[in-house]
């Protein structure tokens, strides 16, 4: 089996498998596991020799594109046979791990990006909280008010226009999504108000200028703007909430990602699972491996939604009495967000440099080298050109 | 008679059989990969899957039709062509220091020998994001004098800056190749000259300088390879997107992030070859400019 992850997720999946050994003595794990980028390349090069895992953790991000270049194979005839069960799961969970109908990834959770927030920050500024289903319109207002208390070193949000997952729920409000195959699934007009929200943050200075955002980039959370009271509200998936919290004394909280007046009231659903590759010699035994993980409660125990909330309900029980405060922050904000979520749209090959193009152009941007319209003329010309390759 | 020329023949065979290890290795980790990935850049391939064969669509992409691609050209000759010059003349400003008998020179050669050994690594990039940050030891430096700067990894206009003097502080190996040049000038050379009443500058571009340029063309030449294949610093100090707006979008860079990013491995491999091509030029131009300036004494 072969997942990705830190030392943390190293130690609990090892936990894991060895309690799955100890209950299946006549079978043995092994384990390949790195980092989320080493992962996927370390895969690419095993599935183009046939030597794939027998069991591959995927997410939403990955899983149409693994189904398209035939590294995931069809569970269906497993879940008839009786040796998956999913009869617990949420059907969001199910319809996330579809490709085409067909079930080819068992989701270990879910998770759904939402605002993270810090309430003292909005307590010191008497800002009143933000509530579910918030706009565009609110968020900026709200940016305003904690911006006349945070003055000049500190900002109200990240400049997040370049972040492909804001632009992927901005997208899905409006019934579209970033791709359409291999092809680009929305218009023009939609990239320049993305970057003209994000400019006029700017512009009202609620956001961090271009250089210090740039250097942000992707630091990881304890070093993040959030983590040392530098913003008060970043956009990141619901797991990350108790990642944050280990890293700041201030209380922190999640709420809807903004949409916009009259947008249709729906949310990207992330999902990390597994499945089996089509070369597996041992396609019982990895299915055996996949239920032991989603359905037994010695597992759930050890596992502890990693991932975020289980796919069952049963599962999630097991654990709910011995959950940490964030853990119920974000139980409590995905079970009532779940209902309006819809699954990540499919992403072609290519779309890795679509979405840093995302980035580039929004810095390009906020340096002042480009207008908005010149950037979004840009994206376009480029996305199109690296998807046709 | 006819034994003789048996024998002979497994005489002959004998060599063969002892390079086969090596022949072997060569073949199977050199050799078939190498022309592998020259098949590959003529086609479009995901890494699962047969390859389409698209003749030259890839090359012809690259030059008409991709920005970034053009972007990163760019980035990399700027590096290539302001941080080697720099690097050298910083090498050899040292080795001129050493060279003057100096105490504990072990000493200082080792220690400034050392930026060269760990300069390459992942671990003084990422000291080298915080180095040239926002609130970084070079800012605060600065600041001290009222000069107030930008993160210079945050700014597209001083981005490649930092990767340029992370190369010009790894001057430890060219340090070391020109200070054993220096030690091979003879001696009399200067004695004579100062007799004749030259002073240090012009010793020093009449003696000391062309007798140390096929040293300056060895480093020239090393330095200039390896710094059209830098990878690691821009990798680390941007985490992978070659930012701000591409300002350090190496080549080396934008290449792994087309294989291994877009698993458009026909398009990666057609870049190596480019890439190859332009380093074998450059190459022979500085091996046949050194007829005009390189001086060898025979």
């Amino acid at each position: 089996m072969a997942w990705w992850g830190g030392q943390a997720r190293h130690e609990m999946m090892n936990a894991l498998l060895d309690k799955f050994e100890e209950k299946y003595p006549y079978i043995t794990v092994e384990r390949e596991f790195g980092t989320e980028n080493q992962f996927v390349e370390k895969l690419n090069t095993q599935a183009a020799g046939n030597n794939t895992p027998d069991v591959v953790q995927t997410s939403s991000f990955f899983l149409h594109d693994f189904v398209a270049r035939n590294i995931q194979m069809d569970l269906d005839p497993l879940v008839a046979s009786g040796e998956i069960n999913v009869s617990d799961f949420s059907k969001e969970d199910l319809n996330g791990g579809k490709v085409d109908g067909k079930l080819y990834m068992v989701s270990f959770g879910h998770n759904i990006t939402g605002v993270i927030y810090n309430t003292a920050i909005f307590e010191k500024a008497g800002v009143t909280l933000p509530k579910n289903n918030w706009t565009w319109d609110e968020y900026f207002n709200t940016a305003q008010q904690l911006q006349k208390y945070l003055g000049k070193d500190a900002w109200a949000s990240e400049d997040e226009g370049g972040t492909f997952r804001g632009f992927d729920n901005f997208l899905m409000q409006r019934g579209k999504s970033m791709f359409n195959g291999k092809d680009l699934g929305f218009e023009k007009q939609d990239l320049v108000d993305w970057y003209a929200f994000w400019d006029k943050m700017r512009k009202a200075g609620v956001v961090p200028p271009a250089s210090i955002q740039a250097e942000q980039g992707d630091k990881p959370q304890e070093q993040s703007m959030l983590a040392r009271g530098k913003v008060a509200m970043i956009s990141k998936s619901s797991n990350q909430l108790k990642i944050y919290q280990k890293s700041t004394q201030d209380k922190l909280a999640i709420v809807t990602y903004p949409l916009g007046a009259g947008a249709e009231k729906a949310f990207p659903l992330i999902i990390a699972g597994a499945g089996i590759s089509p070369d597996s010699k041992h396609p019982k035994e990895a299915a055996l491996l996949l239920n032991f993980i989603v359905n037994e409660s010695d597992a759930a125990t050890i596992f502890r939604g990693e991932h975020g909330p289980q796919a069952s309900k049963k599962m999630q029980d097991v654990i709910h009495s011995s959950l940490g405060e964030p853990e119920k922050i974000e139980y409590a904000f995905v079970d009532e967000i779940l209902p309006a979520t819809k699954p990540y749209p499919a992403m072609p090959a290519g779309s890795t440099s679509v979405q840093k193009l995302v980035l580039t152009e929004n810095q390009a941007v906020a340096f002042g080298n480009k207008t908005v319209e010149q950037a979004a003329d840009d994206f376009f010309a480029q996305a199109q050109q690296i998807l046709k390759r | 008679m006819r034994t003789k020329l048996a024998r002979r023949r497994s005489e002959g065979l004998i060599p063969y059989l002892f390079l086969a290890p090596w022949m072997i290795g060569v073949l199977a980790f050199s050799a078939i990969p190498i022309f592998t990935s020259l098949y590959l850049s003529f086609t479009n391939y995901n890494f699962v899957g047969t390859p389409n064969w698209i003749g030259l669509r890839n090359y012809i992409t690259m030059f008409t039709n991709d920005p970034q691609y053009l972007q990163s050209l760019k980035v990399t000759f700027t590096y290539v062509f302001v941080a080697v010059p720099l690097e050298l003349a910083f090498a050899l400003s040292l080795a001129m220091l050493l060279n003057r008998g100096i105490s504990g020179l072990g000493m200082y050669r080792s220690l400034y020998y050392m930026p060269s050994l760990i300069g390459g690594s992942v671990a003084v990039a990422i000291l080298w994001r915080q180095v040239f940050g926002e609130d970084g030891i070079v800012n605060q430096a600065l600041g001290i004098f009222g000069i107030d700067m930008p993160s210079w990894i945050g700014t597209p206009s001083h981005a490649v800056w930092a990767l340029i003097l992370l190369k010009v502080w790894q001057f430890g190996s060219p340090m070391i190749i020109f200070l054993a040049g220096l030690k091979q000038i003879p001696n009399d050379f200067y004695e004579a000259s100062s007799l004749d009443g030259a002073g240090r500058w012009k010793q020093f571009a009449h003696i000391t300088l062309p007798m140390l340029t096929p040293i300056v063309l060895f480093n020239a030449i090393m330095q200039m390879i390896s710094s059209f294949q830098a990878f690691t610093p821009a990798y680390v100090i941007s985490e992978g997107t070659g930012g701000p707006v591409n300002s350090t979008l190496f080549y080396t860079l934008y290449l792994y992030q087309n294989g291994f990013g877009n698993f458009q491995m026909g398009y990666a491999s057609s870049m190596a070859w480019v890439l190859f091509i332009i380093i074998g030029v450059f190459t022979w131009l500085a091996f046949q400019s050194s007829n005009k300036w390189v001086h060898y004494d025979n």
